[in-house]
């Protein structure tokens, strides 16, 4: 199986000597193109830090994140803000819609910088908001603001769909409707989507789970038989 | 508790040290609208102040009485017995040109209580050869230097002194002339007044009173204020009259004894033609006794004596012809403001500050204080966890609000100290220093305004800890839990351009967020519009000041006044004297053009100022008048002409004294009387006041025939040494008087222009410093407000551009939007003030020049590119992992 992603023996040191810190420490994992990855840790474990060198947010100390054949840990400030830009669709935990926009213009806010965007219109048509295409955030619920956000990252058309806690600041039910939303998707469109998330409870979910814990990789599995979000309770 | 009081001290510390930036922007805006107010408002006071003292040191006249013929005793005595005249001394002085130069000086006699000479170095003159001059003379002469005067023709002569080498024994200064340069009109040299000095009478040949000077006992304030200058002008006003009455009665006696002489002569000659014709009778009855040589020989001495007689005869018939129309004896009394050109202007310049007072610091305060109440009730809603935390914690309403006043508190009395420091010593000084350059008042009393400096602590101290305060004290309202949530954001919201499909339709994507983002903060976005506006709006008045004045000379002497000099004769001098200066006119090289007119200083007096002088001026051929003056309308530059029934006068005294064509005016002369004159036209002019007509309508209004008494003269070189050549080579004639130049108010225009530059300057200065403050802070309000949505967009992958640009667009259009309101507020502002500023006899163009705009508008947006250049690496250092925290 050729990995899509790879990450290869990837350090973020902090400090030196007496007072190193090491967040991540020695981690290495591959994923397959299309996966739906879960990469689970308590608060702490490091997985923050993955996920903002993922994301081309931050770079780690040594080692190489190999992206769809892309080094991006040699990569420089602005080959970073392009590779964020073309690369990488963002969900964020307290969605981070821009609070002066409609729906539809959050969306067009990310696929106006993309290359290869996809119609925002199309797209929020798809995550079940095209009612609400012209409301404001405000006007919006919870989950139908993480909608937005997801829209929005979806639009871009990205390689990697990277969400930070998508569920963290939702409901149960709300919760579960994004998730579904976020797995539907990977399936559909044989896009990889990657959550960070703190519970373990989701798991069963993914196609692909890696455990976080004080900086290494504590499990690295591929699940053959994914549940549906339907299914898992927590 | 008292450690807990000492950890709240420490945050309120913090809250300083982490928001230094803010804090200094609100003391740099508190000081620069403290320092722009105070200064202004306290320089024309100041300088009052300072002329008062300096007046009052020299014990300055109130009044002054000028004869130009000597005071008898018995005019001395109704001098000093005129209404409200506590003390008067007389004195007398003889203009002269100091040997082998142009420069002219006045020779006065010294007083010693009133307008006296105050002796900077050495001491005053004590024996006839001795003299103080002017203290401005005292890097050319030394004490111990002798000095020799001269006449116009540079012999060492000077008509009324015993001698003409003195030896100087001091320097002084005087009260009644205090300019540096022109300190008025001579007949001496060149015709304008360069310098005096100080003789004693001793010096003089038969000293004779010319000049009284007044002390009044009911006058109340000091120099310059109304009630006193009103008062002074009301004495003179009531003391003219009765000081004709005396100047005719010297007149007669004048008459009645040069007809004493004149008849004594007559019979005189009478005599001798007696005595001569006997002679002649005894010659003819004898002639037969005589040969043709021997009768030759006598009747050479009797024809001889004839020739002498028919000579005195002739000389006896001028001066009784004189005696009837020759100048009447005046006795012109006059204020301060009227004698005393310095005093008039010094006064003039103090109030053209006042004036800037009240409109510039205006401005300047109102943007100041917007921009700190938006940032400071910006501290207020950004501390709301901070004040939940403390609240929940159990401290008092109060400790929590301590951090707000403390900081408003702080930065206001900082900012208010800063700027009314600078504004009381620096500003004033320096305008006062530009001022210096043309008055001789020295000693500038930088006086602390408590008045202005409370009012605007008062105002900074508001405008620093109410906004912020009030800010939290309605947040301090909720319940600490609830206090503790984030803020919602402001819910994003339609604007009025998305209704207009045309036009947002063609709007990108970017500058449809920069529209919404404009009109999400409704106040600011007015702030930035007006803190931008004001700027734009005080750098062109600063700027268009500067060029009006100097467009002042330009214009004047390049479309309007073609003469450069006008060349006083005296039309009862000798037939033979006014040949012979007729010849010099006409051989003077470089007279382009020359014709005769009849030239007299009258007076207006309108109303609302003080007096105007007017030259009244009746040209001989008001065909040619054109080549010299240009009489044309302001507003269409259609030529006027000369008519029958009516004069021409310039359009300033119109505005002045409100008379419109078809109106009429009132002028007066030397003696009071009152001329009413019928307006036939308005012509334009720059600087001074004029009023023209034909020689008819003179005959109709003044009740004689005009006695045409000066050459108005063009040369073809019109520098200043050329033209102070001629005029004292013409003045060097003894029929001539004196000689106006042209080219005087050209330098009374420089001084106030140059006094006038410093202001713009200082003030285009400060206002740039507030344009840069203004967009700087909103800015940054605008951008730590937004960190959260920056953060967010750099994730989304924007590039670093991208990113300043989605922030400064709405920053550029909005400077824009400022800079063109600006313009309009600009041309108003300089309307405003260059309506009041320029002098009372100047009129300026109020046109403002396309480049008064252009580097008003250019400098702003420099200013706007350098906050962006601030603010990119601010921008630059949010950090992106922010946008993945919870709101906070």
């Amino acid at each position: 199986m050729l990995a899509y992603i790879d990450v290869k023996h990837s350090y973020k040191i902090y400090g030196s000597g007496e007072n190193e810190t090491r967040a991540n420490d020695d981690i290495s994992f591959s994923l397959a193109k299309g996966e739906l990855t879960i990469i689970v840790g308590a608060s702490g474990a490091g997985k923050s830090t993955l996920l903002n060198i993922l994301g081309g947010m931050d770079t780690n100390t040594k080692g190489d994140v190999i992206i769809n054949g892309k080094n991006i840990s040699k990569y420089d400030q602005r080959q970073l803000t392009t590779y964020r830009r073309h690369s990488i669709g963002f969900v964020f935990q307290f969605y981070n819609l821009i609070p002066n926009l409609t729906s539809l213009e959050n969306v067009q806010l990310a696929s106006e910088i993309a290359p290869d965007a996809l119609d925002g219109e199309q797209v929020l048509n798809d995550v079940g908001l095209a009612k609400r295409m012209d409301n404001f955030p405000s006007e919006l619920s919870g989950g139908e603001q993480q909608r937005v956000s997801i829209a929005r990252a979806i639009a871009k058309n990205p390689e990697i769909l990277l969400c930070d806690e998508p569920t963290g600041a939702l409901d149960y039910h709300t919760g579960k409707k994004v998730l579904k939303l976020l797995q539907d998707f990977c399936h559909n469109s044989n896009k990889n989507v990657i959550i960070v998330t703190h519970n373990a409870a989701i798991k069963p979910m993914g196609d692909h789970v890696i455990e976080i814990g004080d900086g290494k990789v504590r499990e690295d599995k591929v699940v053959k038989k994914p549940v549906s979000v339907e299914k898992i309770e927590w | 508790m008292a450690a807990m009081k000492k950890t709240l001290n420490q945050n309120i510390f913090r809250e300083f040290k982490f928001s230094f930036a803010r804090f200094i922007s609100i003391v740099i805006l508190i000081s620069l609208g403290v320092y722009v107010l105070v200064g202004l408002k306290v320089t024309g006071h100041d300088m009052r102040i300072t002329g008062n003292n300096y007046y009052t040191a020299h014990k300055m006249a109130d009044a002054y009485v000028e004869g130009n013929t000597s005071f008898t005793r018995a005019d001395q005595k109704y001098i000093k017995q005129l209404p409200h005249v506590s003390k008067a001394e007389f004195s007398t002085y003889r203009d002269a040109v100091i040997k082998n130069t142009h420069t002219t000086v006045r020779l006065l006699s010294n007083t010693s209580q009133i307008s006296t000479n105050n002796v900077t170095k050495g001491r005053l003159p004590k024996a006839a050869n001795e003299i103080a001059l002017n203290n401005s003379e005292r890097g050319k002469y030394q004490i111990g230097d002798s000095i020799t005067f001269a006449n116009n023709k540079n012999q060492s002569k000077v008509s009324g002194l015993k001698q003409t080498t003195f030896k100087i024994v001091g320097f002084v200064t005087s009260s009644d002339y205090i300019n540096k340069q022109n300190l008025g009109t001579t007949t001496a040299g060149t015709g304008e007044l360069n310098s005096f000095g100080v003789i004693t009478k001793a010096a003089f040949k038969n000293y004779q009173p010319t000049v009284a000077k007044l002390d009044y006992n009911n006058l109340r304030g000091s120099s310059y204020d109304n009630e006193f200058e009103n008062q002074i002008q009301q004495n003179v006003n009531d003391s003219q009259r009765g000081l004709n009455h005396r100047a005719n009665l010297r007149q007669a006696a004048l008459v009645n004894r040069a007809k004493h002489k004149i008849n004594q002569q007559a019979t005189e000659l009478k005599r001798q033609q007696t005595a001569l014709n006997k002679r002649r009778t005894q010659l003819s009855a004898s002639a037969s006794r005589l040969s043709a040589t021997q009768r030759r020989q006598a009747n050479r001495p009797i024809k001889a004596a004839q020739a002498r007689i028919d000579q005195a005869k002739q000389k006896l018939q001028t001066t009784s012809n004189k005696l009837n129309s020759g100048n009447r004896v005046t006795y012109q009394i006059q204020s301060r403001n009227d004698y005393n050109l310095g005093y008039n202007e010094y006064g003039e310049n103090s109030r053209k500050i006042d004036l800037l007072s009240n409109s510039f610091p205006i401005i300047f305060f109102a943007v100041a204080i917007l921009v700190c109440v938006i940032t400071m009730s910006r501290m207020g809603e950004e501390s709301r966890i901070q004040l939940g935390t403390l609240r929940a914690l159990g401290y008092s309403k109060f400790d929590t609000m301590k951090v707000f006043l403390s900081y408003g508190f702080l930065s206001g009395l900082i900012g208010t100290g800063l700027g009314a420091w600078i504004g009381t010593t620096f500003l004033p000084t320096q305008i006062f220093k530009t001022y210096s350059a043309n008055f001789s008042v020295p000693d500038f009393h930088a006086l602390i305004s408590v008045k202005w400096i409370l009012i605007s602590l008062l105002i900074s101290l508001v405008c620093t800890t109410v906004p912020g305060a009030y800010v939290a004290g309605r947040s301090l309202k909720e319940y600490p839990a609830t206090l503790m949530l984030p803020k919602k954001p402001k819910r994003g919201a339609k604007i009025l351009l998305e209704r207009v499909p045309f036009i947002w339709k063609r709007l990108s994507f970017n500058y449809k967020v920069t529209f919404r983002n404009i009109f999400r903060f409704k106040l600011r976005m007015m702030m930035t519009i007006l803190g931008v506006m004001g700027c734009t709006a005080l750098l062109i008045t600063g700027f268009g000041m500067r060029d009006s004045l100097s467009g002042v000379n330009t214009k004047q002497y390049h479309e309007i006044v073609h003469y450069d000099i006008i060349s006083i004769f005296n039309p009862s001098a000798t037939t033979k004297q006014k040949q012979a200066y007729e010849r010099a006119v006409n051989n003077t090289s470089g007279i382009k053009y020359q014709t005769q007119i009849y030239y007299e200083g009258l007076t207006a007096k309108p109303r609302a100022t003080n007096n105007q002088s007017v030259s009244l001026m009746v040209p001989k051929q008001p065909t040619k008048l054109n080549q010299f003056i240009t009489l044309q309308n302001p507003d269409s530059n259609k030529a006027i002409r000369l008519s029958n029934n009516g004069a021409i006068i310039t359009d300033k005294l119109a505005h002045l004294t409100n008379t419109k064509v078809g109106g009429h005016i009132t002028l007066t002369n030397s003696t009071g009387k009152h001329y009413r004159i019928k307006v036939s036209g308005i012509t334009q002019m720059y600087v001074g006041h004029s009023v023209y007509m034909n020689a008819n309508y003179y005959h109709h209004r003044f009740g004689k025939r005009v006695a045409y008494n000066a050459n108005m003269l063009k040369l073809n070189n019109r520098s200043d040494g050329n033209i102070n050549r001629v005029a004292s080579d013409l003045n060097q004639q003894p029929a001539a008087l004196t000689s106006i130049q042209s080219n005087g108010a050209k330098k009374m225009v420089d001084n106030l222009l140059g006094g006038l530059n410093n202001i713009v300057l200082i003030i285009t200065i400060a206002a740039s410093a507030l344009a840069f403050v203004v967009l700087f802070t909103l800015t940054n309000i605008n951008v730590s407000e937004r960190e959260r949505e920056l953060a967010t967009i750099k994730v989304l992958g924007f590039y670093p551009g991208e990113v300043i640009m989605y922030v400064f667009r709405e920053t550029f259009i909005l400077t824009f939007v400022g800079i063109l309101v600006g313009f309009v507020g600009g041309a108003w502002l300089h309307n405003f003030i260059m309506q009041t500023l320029p002098p009372d006899n100047a009129h300026v163009d109020l046109t403002l020049l396309w480049t008064n705009f252009a580097t008003s508008a250019g400098l702003t947006i420099i200013f706007a590119f350098m906050v962006m250049f601030l603010m990119a690496s601010k921008i630059k250092n949010i950090d992106m992992l922010g946008a993945l925290k919870g709101v906070d």
